[in-house]
């Protein structure tokens, strides 16, 4: 047990350490007055600044939100069909090939899945006209494809847990098969909708590679930009950008397990 | 047979042939697939019983339950609750509840919601509902616990509380899953009678499933024995268990000692039976529907057998010779209130005896490999021809 006393602490450390040096030294160098990234010279908060009045990473950002917002609202409506038609419909003709080809993508190279894409639209459009050209529109279309995939998968062990008697009880208290799922199915299985959006958020959000393949002229991610700009050299305003994105995200974090803790105290003060 | 006393009023209206039942259960079948979980079954239920459906797994017992209730529909057939079909009813619609073998709480509401759920539905007033529920908390004993959560509660508390859900709606009928299947046996034993006097406060009809064939006795009115799909005896639980028709039903409620045996006197009076083996004749004293030479059944309950060490007198009216038999004590099984004897007859079978332990701590009492008596009366045991 002696040698539990440092050693906990020390592997905990490490792993931090490991976890978050990277992102420290990121924000620190947010704030380096100069020019040359890897040089600091004091403390400024020019790139700010220079992040404020820069034509294109402001843009691009809230374009990659949008997009990501879209894509996993797409992506959670399409995936949750897919999990209740996998999970409630017993055996139907082409289930074990929906199921097998749901999750391929969870597999699959971005590069192969975008170079795919890009074949697709291309064709699509000297087929039939649509989607012209390739924007935002190819975009949404090619990311909500693929987290279609990540949102079956965690909205399907969700509802393969779900007591069916739960439905059926329901119903035998005088409930419509429609209040039924408004009442019961919807407010048990949120937890995984949430999750399954997030998810699909984030994944649309991060992606390059796909995205790079199917974007057209005007429409580039956030994740685009930066790629480009870091090519030159790591710019200091991404690193502005960068430090407000994970400012954001742990505050979100912390909140929510700030929420998280009362919420249970509560349940167990009750 | 001694003659059951008379109440003033019966209260068994399944006695009386004029009687309407109130669920008319006829000629209902049931396919999964190739499979038949219920087969051509009909059964009669009448207002005010506690029925219980009793038969082991994959008897389909639930899955009558389930077409009760509406969840499955019947391949062919009819229900009938209260003279209106059932057929084109959807569950929601129907004047029944159920209690699931699960609970089927809803895990995100309250207690107190849990129970209210059904009343929102039928748009009851507010505060008709807030009495109703909490009416119903008082029943069954848990006034301060409206506010929980499902999860905050305990076994016994979350079935009383799928119990006051199930009856907030005052249903007619109420169908219930294995109610005491969850609850260890000390629970189940209190929440047996409770459910019991709930019933009789309240006059609802129930239908019981249940494999527990305890239970099934403790709670029924009637029992419905079910096997493969059908109906292999209804009765009151002492019909079941002291008259059983066949031999299913002998060896599934209780333990019996069975064996064949051939007819050889078949008057309308006593019967003689000669089982080999058993190794002695039998003599029922009343008359049997069979015939001389005919081949059949006789079983008999541990508990109607009598063990001695030394040869009892003959009893009167009964032959010399026969309704006794000698063997060796092989084994004994002491389990508190009463000792099982497994007795090896001269002609290597086992038969069950059992001995109620009236006496504290007996030192006289009969132990391993002593040659035994065991005898017993000429109406004891069951002549079972099917």
């Amino acid at each position: 047990m002696g040698r539990n006393r440092w050693f906990l602490p020390l592997a905990a450390s490490v792993g931090f350490l490991f976890l978050y040096a990277p992102i420290l030294s990121l924000v620190i160098f947010s704030f380096n007055a100069n020019r040359l990234v890897t040089v600091w010279s004091g403390f400024s908060t020019q790139a700010y600044a220079d992040l404020w009045a820069d034509p294109q990473l402001l843009p691009a950002t809230w374009l990659s939100l949008q997009i990501a917002a879209v894509s996993a609202t797409i992506a959670l409506v399409l995936g949750t069909l897919c999990a209740v038609a996998l999970v409630r419909f017993r055996r139907f003709r082409g289930k074990t090939v929906l199921q097998a080809t749901v999750s391929a993508p969870l597999v699959m190279p971005d590069v192969i899945t975008g170079i795919a894409l890009l074949l697709l639209f291309v064709t699509m459009q000297s087929l039939i006209g649509w989607p012209q050209g390739r924007g935002v529109l190819t975009i949404i279309l090619a990311h909500s494809t693929f987290c279609t995939a990540y949102v079956t998968v965690v909205v399907q062990s969700r509802l393969a847990d779900f007591d069916m008697s739960l439905e059926e009880a329901a119903m035998d208290l005088g409930a419509s098969p429609v209040r039924v799922f408004f009442d019961i199915t919807l407010p048990i299985i949120a937890p995984a909708l949430v999750s399954g959006w997030l998810l699909a958020f984030t994944l649309s959000l991060d992606d390059l590679v796909i995205a790079s393949f199917v974007s057209g002229p005007g429409s580039s991610t956030l994740p685009m930009i930066i790629f480009s700009k870091v090519r030159l050299g790591v710019a200091p305003e991404v690193n502005a950008l960068a430090t407000i994105i994970i400012g954001v995200v742990a505050s979100g974090v912390v909140l929510a397990t700030i929420y998280g803790l009362r919420q249970s105290a509560r349940e167990k003060q009750a | 047979m001694a003659k059951k006393p008379q109440l003033a009023a019966d209260t068994r209206p399944w006695r009386d042939p004029a009687a309407k039942p109130f669920v008319r259960i006829r000629n209902v079948t049931k396919k999964f697939g190739d499979v038949a979980a219920v087969d051509d079954l009909s059964l009669d239920i009448y207002k005010g019983e506690l029925f219980c459906l009793l038969g082991g797994s994959g008897s389909g017992k639930s899955t009558l339950l389930r077409m009760l209730a509406g969840f499955e529909v019947p391949t062919s057939g009819s229900i009938e609750i209260d003279g209106q079909d059932m057929s084109n009813v959807a569950p929601y619609n129907r004047p029944i509840n159920m209690m699931f073998q699960s609970y089927a709480l809803f895990p995100h509401m309250t207690v107190w919601n849990n129970i209210a759920y059904g009343l929102k539905r039928d748009h009851m007033p507010k505060a008709e509902i807030a009495a109703r529920v909490d009416e119903l908390l008082k029943l069954v004993k848990l006034d301060a616990y409206g506010e929980r959560k499902p999860h905050q509660l305990s076994g016994g508390q979350r079935q009383r509380v799928a119990l006051a859900r199930a009856l907030a709606k005052r249903p007619k009928l109420l169908l219930l899953d294995e109610p005491l299947g969850a609850l260890d046996k000390k629970l189940r034993e209190e929440t047996q009678f409770e459910l019991v006097k709930i019933q009789e406060t309240l006059g609802v009809t129930f239908i019981v499933v249940t494999h527990d064939q305890e239970e099934a006795m403790s709670l029924a009115t009637r029992i419905g024995v079910m096997n493969q799909g059908e109906i292999a005896m209804v009765g009151e639980p002492t019909e079941i268990y002291e008259f059983p028709n066949s031999r299913f039903v002998a060896n599934f409620i209780g333990s019996a000692n069975m064996v064949e045996g051939v007819v050889t006197e078949d008057e309308p009076d006593h019967v003689r039976i000669n089982s080999a083996e058993l190794g002695t004749d039998i003599y029922v004293d009343h008359g049997v529907d069979c015939s001389p030479e005919q081949i059949l059944w006789w079983a008999i309950r541990p508990e109607k057998m009598v063990l001695t060490r030394d040869r009892p007198a003959a009893q009167p009216g009964i032959p010399d010779g026969a309704n006794i038999v000698k063997g060796y004590v092989e084994d004994i099984a002491y389990l508190g209130d009463m000792t099982v004897y497994q007795v090896r007859l001269e002609n290597g079978r086992y038969i069950r005896v059992t001995k109620t332990n009236a006496l504290r701590g007996d030192p006289n009492a009969i132990s391993w490999d002593e040659p035994v008596w065991v005898s017993w009366d000429g109406h004891s045991g069951s002549v079972l021809t099917n």
